[in-house]
C-alpha cells in the first residue's frame, strides 16, 4: 500500500512537471520576448543580476 | 521529529565552538568561502539547464567534477558530524548519499528552462520529493540520519552572507533606498502586527516568516528568519510553498497591470522590484516592461536583500529578549541572550562584512562577483540539501495543522496587498514625482 502512495505520488509529480513543461500556462509571452534569455531567469533570491544586467 | 526546531538553544561554552552545529556552519562555510576567494576551488559543478532531456543538464565532462565536489562535502560534513558526536558515520553517510542524489533530481526538476521561467526552482521539488518520501513510504531511519535540515541551512545562510554586498545600496542612490529600505520595515512590522493582534495566530515564528518572506525578498528571507526565530520545519515548508506560488502569480500578473495603467517604466520597475520576492521574477517581470524597468527593479531588489542579514538579525535578538522570555518580567541579561543568540548569524554578517568592505577594495568588484558566482553554487547546493531533509522529516498532518483555518493565507495575502499599494506610493514619489 505504502508503495502503491509513493507511486501515486510520483505521477503526480510527474503529471504537474509535465503538464507546466507542455502547456506553459500563463508564461506564453515571456517565451516570445526575444530579448529574454531563459539563463537570466533564476529561482534563487540572489543570482548574479549584475552580471546579467552587464550583459543586456 | 516534526516539532524539531531550526536552530538548538545552550549554555555558552568553549567547546561550542566544535560541538555546536551553530558553530560547524560557520566553519564550514568560512572554509569553503575561504577556499574559493584563495582559488583553491576555481570552479563549483553545477547542474545546467535543459530543454528537452535532461542529460543536457549533466555533460560527460561535468560528471567527474561533480563527484569531486560530492566527496569534497561529505568529507567536510562528516568532518563536522563526528566531531560533534551527533551522528555515527556509518549510519550518516549512506542517508547523506541519498540525500546528495535526491538533490541532483530535485536540480533537474527546477532547471528545465520552462519551468525555471515559472521561478518553479529546486527548492520546490526538493520539498516535494522528500515530502512525498515522508508522507509514502516513510523516510527510513538511516535517511534521516543523512537529513541534517538544519546544518544544511545555516552552512548555506553563511554562503549566503558573502553575496550581500553593502555596495549595492549605492547603485540607485536615495530613491532606491527609499523604496527598498522605506517599505520593508513597515510592512514587516504591519504583518507581524495583524498576524499577532488580528488574526490571533498562534505561532509567532510562522507570522515573522511569513512577513519576512513577503517584506524582503522570498524564500532566502523565509529561510534566514525560520533560523533566527527557532520556527518549525513545517512552518519554513509552508512559507515557501506559499511564496514562490503567489511569486508567479505576481510575476505575471504585475507586469501586465502596468502596462495596462500605462505606469512610467522606472516607477513600475521600482514598484516591481519592492514587491515581488524572488529577484529571478522580478528580472523577468521587468523585462517585460523594458530595459529600464528591469535594471531599477532588479537594483531595487539588490537593496531590499541587503536587508536579509540585518532583518535577522534583530528577529533573533527580538525572540530571545521578548518572544522567548515569555510573560516573565525580568529582563534577560546580555550573556543569556548570548547563550541563546543563534550563531550562525554571526557567521552570515562576517561573510557580508568581509566580502563587502575587504575583498571588494582589495581585489576589486570584479574579482568578488567572479568568486561569488563560485560560493552561489555551494549555497544553492547546502540549500538544496535542506530543502530535501525538510521535506523528508515534514509531514502532511503536521503541515495542514500549520494552516490554521487558511489564516497564513490571509496574513500572506493582507501583507501582500499592503506591500503592493505602499510600495507603488513610494515609487510613484520617490522615482515619479522627487527624482523624475
Amino acid at each position: 500500500m505504502k508503495f502503491i502512495k509513493l507511486f501515486i505520488g510520483i505521477v503526480i509529480l510527474f503529471s504537474v512537471f509535465s503538464a507546466l513543461v507542455i502547456f506553459k500556462p500563463g508564461i506564453k509571452n515571456i517565451s516570445k520576448d526575444k530579448t529574454r534569455d531563459a539563463s537570466a531567469i533564476f529561482y534563487t533570491d540572489l543570482e548574479n543580476i549584475d552580471k546579467y544586467l552587464e550583459y543586456k | 521529529m516534526s516539532e524539531k526546531n531550526l536552530v538548538e538553544n545552550s549554555k555558552t561554552k568553549l567547546s561550542d565552538l566544535w560541538r555546536l552545529e551553530d558553530w560547524w556552519a560557520v566553519w564550514f562555510g568560512g572554509i569553503l568561502l575561504f577556499l574559493t576567494a584563495v582559488g583553491i576551488v576555481k570552479v563549483v559543478p553545477k547542474i545546467g539547464k535543459w530543454k528537452s532531456s535532461p542529460i543536457e543538464a549533466i555533460p560527460s565532462d561535468h560528471i567527474i567534477p561533480l563527484i569531486i565536489l560530492f566527496v569534497l562535502i561529505t568529507i567536510l560534513l562528516s568532518i563536522g558530524i563526528a566531531v560533534m558526536k551527533s551522528e555515527k558515520l556509518s549510519h550518516y553517510i549512506p542517508g547523506f548519499i541519498l540525500v546528495f542524489i535526491l538533490s541532483v533530481v530535485s536540480y533537474l526538476f527546477g532547471n528545465q528552462v520552462v519551468i525555471k521561467q515559472y521561478g518553479l526552482g529546486y527548492a520546490l521539488w526538493a520539498l516535494a520529493i522528500g515530502l512525498i518520501i515522508a508522507n509514502t513510504v516513510g523516510t527510513p531511519g538511516w535517511l534521516k540520519a543523512g537529513a541534517r535540515s538544519e546544518l544544511y541551512i545555516k552552512t548555506g545562510l553563511v554562503l549566503l552572507g558573502a553575496e550581500i554586498l553593502f555596495n549595492n545600496i549605492l547603485k540607485l542612490g536615495a530613491p532606491g533606498i527609499m523604496v527598498a529600505w522605506g517599505v520593508t520595515p513597515v510592512v514587516l512590522i504591519f504583518m507581524f502586527l495583524f498576524g499577532t493582534r488580528y488574526l490571533k495566530m498562534a505561532s509567532k515564528s510562522l507570522i515573522i516568516v511569513i512577513a519576512t518572506a513577503t517584506s524582503v525578498c522570498g524564500v532566502s528571507a523565509a529561510i534566514a528568519a525560520a533560523a533566527a526565530c527557532r520556527a518549525k520545519k513545517e512552518e519554513l515548508t509552508l512559507v515557501i510553498g506559499m511564496t514562490m506560488i503567489f511569486t508567479v502569480i505576481m510575476m505575471v500578473g504585475m507586469p501586465a497591470l502596468i502596462k495596462l495603467i500605462g505606469l512610467d517604466d522606472r516607477v513600475g520597475g521600482a514598484w516591481l522590484g519592492g514587491t515581488i520576492d524572488a529577484t529571478g521574477a522580478v528580472v523577468a517581470a521587468g523585462a517585460f516592461l523594458g530595459e529600464e524597468a528591469e535594471k531599477v527593479a532588479a537594483i531595487v531588489k539588490l537593496i531590499q536583500n541587503v536587508l536579509i542579514g540585518i532583518v535577522a538579525f534583530f528577529i533573533a535578538f527580538y525572540w530571545v529578549s521578548v518572544v522567548e522570555r515569555g510573560k516573565t518580567d525580568q529582563k534577560p541579561s546580555i550573556m543569556e541572550i548570548w547563550n541563546r543568540f543563534p550563531k550562525f548569524i554571526l557567521g552570515f554578517i562576517m561573510a557580508s562584512v568581509i566580502f563587502s568592505f575587504l575583498l571588494i577594495p582589495v581585489v576589486g568588484e570584479e574579482s568578488v562577483n567572479s568568486i561569488l558566482k563560485q560560493t552561489k553554487t555551494f549555497r544553492g547546493w547546502f540549500f538544496c540539501l535542506a530543502f530535501v531533509s525538510i521535506g523528508l522529516e515534514s509531514n502532511f498532518a503536521e503541515l495542514s495543522k500549520q494552516l490554521s483555518g487558511g489564516k497564513p493565507i490571509i496574513l500572506y495575502l493582507v501583507g501582500q496587498s499592503f506591500n503592493i499599494i505602499l510600495t507603488l506610493l513610494i515609487a510613484w514619489i520617490a522615482f515619479g514625482i522627487i527624482w523624475n
